[in-house]
């Protein structure tokens, strides 16, 4: 009886994982949006949207007069009960053919869609401003007021509305023309999660170096190049959520960098004789290009 | 009684009849070692430590090896030409003009690579079940190696050539499952698989040039690895 049930299991178990893979499923780009980009409605922060509808009736094509609605609610998978109104609603276009049902939005004639549309769409509870919440997403295929089709996105759209946390223990190291720069997350409840960093280098005198050195990185240390040797700096590190919301600046730490000897360099001035050797540059290559050659010939013959 | 069972499964393994089998025809070898090296870089330094052992320390950093022979003579025992290739990193801190550490990196890189000629005694395995292979090796060796500061490019490159002999033990695994390795012989061609140690003694400082640093290994060279004769 055990192992029937168990055969049984094996059985139905890729039928099951068949059904879950075949609900219909909306991508969004971006899946997280940041504070400013929430109230945004420049171009360059829409919301792309492609989506593969799966049919709920037995009908499963697509008819004139179809449309795809898009829906933003603040329950998954935006159940019909949810009182949450069509933010959007796409004509079936003439180039869609009776057995389509995926599609993107917006075309290049669209009228596009960005987060602010879900926040204004969705009411009270939604603002751009206080603790993160998320926007559920959905595309349904509408028929004569009814839904016929339905896809959803798994984890919706994230409204990021809080900094990640200050960065803390910023310690530099000099290089040459460089400061090492390390730090370490600060903590905090509510804080969105720190993704990527940014480190800000200004002189302490700005008659030495009048520029703003900067650069980004999503690990935890960092060598900031491009700085002038012996003059001293001040680094201020800042923290990015993947939603680009950035935290304030870290306390700043000075540092100045000073002429580092790598090993040939020390080598040398310890009195060291290498001059880089008869094989050095081209000839160098050449040699390995003959052992390459020499290789490619013992494989040919053998 | 250790002692006896120890003797007793000893001629087992040399009496097993290895040689039975029709193995396919030999090509050459494929050589994949692994072992310490440590250059010679310091040697004659004015000071001491040495630049090498202040930046990189006094360990023995890995280095890879890979070789390929063509068998050129087989009858008492295998005589086989070969190239090789390697590769080998040491990274430390570069120096502040005190001397004192700074946190910038800086990296020695080297490709070795070879041309060798090796005598393999596996006349001992192929006639009398000996499931160990002694060999011996020179070799013409031509170091390529360069040089990385803080910012992670190339300071300082070039090429150190010298020579290198030495020798090895090969123990053959295919005693230990003759049916697998009857099977690899017919499905791959590979005749024997062999656990190798390997011991050379390094010369590699341009032919003792007064303008070449000395890459010679500070000791004998030991690596382990496994060889494929095919």
């Amino acid at each position: 009886m055990l192992r029937r049930a168990a055969l049984l299991v094996c059985l139905l178990a890729p039928l099951a994982a068949g059904a879950a893979a075949s609900a219909g499923q909306v991508n969004l780009s971006p899946k997280v949006v940041g504070r400013t980009t929430c109230s945004s409605t420049a171009d360059a922060d829409q919301i792309r949207f492609e989506w593969s509808v799966v049919f709920s009736t037995t009908t499963n094509t697509v008819q004139a007069g179809d449309t795809f609605q898009i829906v933003g609610s603040n329950t998954k998978d935006c159940p019909k009960t949810d009182t949450t109104a069509g933010i959007l609603t796409v004509n079936v276009g003439p180039s869609i053919t009776a057995t389509a049902i995926t599609g993107t939005y917006p075309g290049a004639t669209d009228t596009p869609i960005h987060a602010i549309d879900f926040v204004n769409g969705l009411g009270a509870p939604y603002a751009c401003t206080g603790a993160s919440r998320t926007v559920y997403v959905c595309v349904q295929l509408r028929r004569a007021g009814t839904t016929v089709g339905s896809a959803s996105a798994p984890d919706g759209l994230l409204l990021e509305l809080a900094d990640p946390p200050i960065p803390v223990g910023v310690s530099i190291t000099p290089g040459d023309s460089a400061l090492n720069v390390s730090w370490a997350d600060g903590t905090g409840s509510g804080l969105a999660t720190a993704t990527s960093y940014r480190v800000v280098a200004t002189a302490v005198d700005p008659a030495k170096d009048p520029a703003t050195h900067q650069a980004t990185t999503t690990t935890r240390s960092l060598r900031l190049s491009g700085l002038v040797n012996d003059v001293t700096y001040s680094v201020v590190v800042f923290a990015r959520s993947d939603g680009g919301n950035e935290s304030q600046g870290s306390a700043a730490v000075q540092g100045t960098p000073r002429t580092v000897e790598d090993f040939f360099t020390y080598y040398k001035a310890q009195g060291g004789v290498e001059e880089g050797g008869c094989g050095g540059g081209p000839a160098g290559l050449l040699s390995l290009a003959g052992l390459g050659a020499l290789l490619r010939a013992f494989r040919r013959r053998s | 009684m250790t002692k006896r069972v120890l003797v007793a499964a000893l001629a087992a393994l040399l009496l097993a009849p290895a040689a039975a089998r029709a193995a396919s025809p030999v090509y050459g070898s494929l050589e994949l070692r692994l072992g310490g090296y440590h250059p010679d870089v310091d040697r004659g330094a004015l000071t001491s430590p040495g630049p090498w052992e202040t930046v990189f320390g006094g360990g023995r950093p890995l280095q890879y090896q890979l070789h390929m022979a063509k068998a050129l003579y087989r009858d008492f025992g295998t005589v086989e030409a070969g190239v090789g290739v390697g590769f080998f990193q040491a990274t430390g801190k570069g120096r502040f003009l005190d001397g004192t550490v700074s946190g910038d990196s800086t990296a020695f890189r080297m490709v070795p690579t070879s041309l060798s000629l090796t005598w393999r005694l596996d006349l001992l395995t192929d006639r009398w079940n000996v499931p160990l292979v002694p060999y011996g090796r020179v070799s013409l060796e031509r170091y390529n190696w360069w040089v990385t500061g803080g910012s992670g490019s190339t300071v300082k490159s070039g090429a150190t050539n010298g020579w290198s002999y030495g020798g090895g033990l090969g123990l053959v695994l295919d005693f230990f499952d003759q049916g697998l390795a009857r099977e690899l012989d017919n499905d791959t061609g590979i005749n024997h698989t062999m656990a190798v140690v390997d011991v050379k003694k390094t010369v590699v400082d341009d032919f003792g040039s007064k303008t070449s640093w000395d890459l010679s290994d500070t000791s004998l060279t030991v690596s382990f690895g496994l060889l494929f004769v095919f």
